[in-house]
């Protein structure tokens, strides 16, 4: 079956062959610059292979001159790992969200969520710094739907920011995103960041999963539970 | 394989004259308006002024969410007066349960109590996937109120929704890559 668009949180580079995922069309990409976690992309897959190399642990201490570090140890404190309130107040400090509302403490929760690959339910300042890069991309993104900067997209504007990010879903699908994630009829910019957030996470875990690349999974209950619920 | 922690069965439907009868159906219809119907903000309105969350804070709107979507059968995206009552009848009954480990009536509970209660509605959860649980529903390493409520909200509908997949009832259920995005991105 044709392998369906599992995505990222940013657009692979202009120019760059794009292995077995149809290219987003009708959307303009040159110059635009999308937040990428270390390496090239080299198509989707690469996308998620260099999102784990060289993270958190065994990694190098962070380099102190490191601007982001700054804020980071600001609010991190003695164990050097913050929770969603000061993941909250360290966003809100740097000033990531621009013109746009904070993040809210629950989209903070899943964030940390996320990247928590030691299951501490904190983050340490490698696993901030991921986050910090696909937060600029899904900006990125975001901005290039909302013209207006009223920092909230129609819904059909939604549908083409996940589409932009690749992702191969069907209208039934996007249907549901847009309902979860809609307010008073339009999408603000940290229901989608969280949108962003759990596509990613639960694209990933079920990649993970899926060994014959078929575009399915066969999931035992136990292990279901621990995928949904985690995010 | 038993699938656990329904909670309560569904309601059976309601005739209209007993719907008018009924104690929650004036806090329902105030807050419903002309459609008979309630969108996630008027059931946190609902759920406040019904004082189903009792001395407890009120509901947050993502938990709201949560719930219309747990019984959204015709993905509507908003919640009847049928739905409504069974709801009711789950929360209530997750809200016995949790008041009674909440003794120091702090609002909040601690991890294994929190373990105990998904014991009791009949999850029984290897500990890696109950960490999980755990840790994605607690505010500083307690469950409040709402953080429990929206744990077995989404328990409970994905569940329903991997039960329904496991047709031949032995614990496996095959997801296609679309399916289970909608699945989980409501859930």
């Amino acid at each position: 079956m044709a392998y369906p668009g599992y995505g990222g949180y940013g657009a692979p580079m202009p120019g760059m062959p794009h292995q077995g995922m149809p290219h987003h069309q009708g959307h303009p990409m040159a110059g635009h610059p999308m937040g990428q976690m270390g390496g090239q992309p080299q198509g989707a897959y690469a996308q998620y292979g260099a999102q784990y190399q060289g993270a958190a642990y065994g990694a190098p201490p962070p380099a102190t001159n490191d601007p982001m570090y700054g804020y980071f140890t600001a609010i991190a404190g003695q164990d050097g790992e913050i929770d969603a309130d000061e993941l909250q107040r360290c966003l809100t400090q740097s000033g990531i969200s621009g013109t746009y509302t904070p993040f809210s403490l629950e989209t903070c929760k899943i964030m940390i969520a996320m990247l928590d690959r030691d299951h501490t339910g904190k983050m340490g300042f490698n696993e901030f710094k991921d986050l910090f890069t696909a937060l600029n991309g899904w900006k990125q993104n975001f901005m290039m739907f909302d013209r207006d900067r009223s920092g909230t997209v129609e819904p059909q504007e939604m549908s083409q920011a996940v589409s932009a990010m690749g992702y191969r879903v069907s209208p039934q699908a996007l249907n549901v995103i847009i309902r979860r994630y809609s307010k008073n009829g339009r999408v603000y910019f940290d229901d989608y960041v969280a949108c962003c957030v759990k596509l990613r996470t639960l694209t990933d875990v079920f990649r993970r999963r899926d060994t014959m690349q078929q575009g399915a999974v066969s999931f035992q209950y136990d292990d279901f539970i621990l995928c949904t619920m985690s995010i | 394989m038993a699938y656990p922690g329904y909670g309560a069965p569904p309601q059976a439907g309601y005739a209209m004259g007993q719907q008018q009868q009924d104690p929650l159906y004036g806090f329902f219809s105030s807050v419903a308006g002309q459609d008979g119907q309630i969108s996630a903000e008027e059931l946190q309105r609902c759920l406040t002024q019904c004082g189903m969350a009792g001395s407890y804070k009120p509901f947050n709107l993502e938990t709201c969410r949560l719930m219309i979507n747990m019984l959204d059968r015709d993905m509507s995206g908003s919640m009847g007066f049928t739905e409504f009552k069974e709801l009711a009848g789950a929360l209530n009954g997750w809200k016995q349960n949790f008041v009674t480990m909440d003794r120091d009536r702090s609002g909040t509970i601690e991890a294994q109590e929190m373990q105990q209660a998904l014991g009791s509605m009949g999850y029984n959860f290897s500990p890696q996937s109950l960490g999980v649980v755990l840790r994605r529903h607690s505010t500083h390493g307690r469950i409040a109120f709402d953080d429990y409520v929206a744990c077995c909200v989404r328990l409970r509908s994905l569940t329903d929704h991997f039960r329904r997949r496991d047709s031949s009832q032995q614990g496996t259920a095959a997801f296609q890559y679309d399916d289970f995005i909608q699945v989980t991105m409501s859930s």
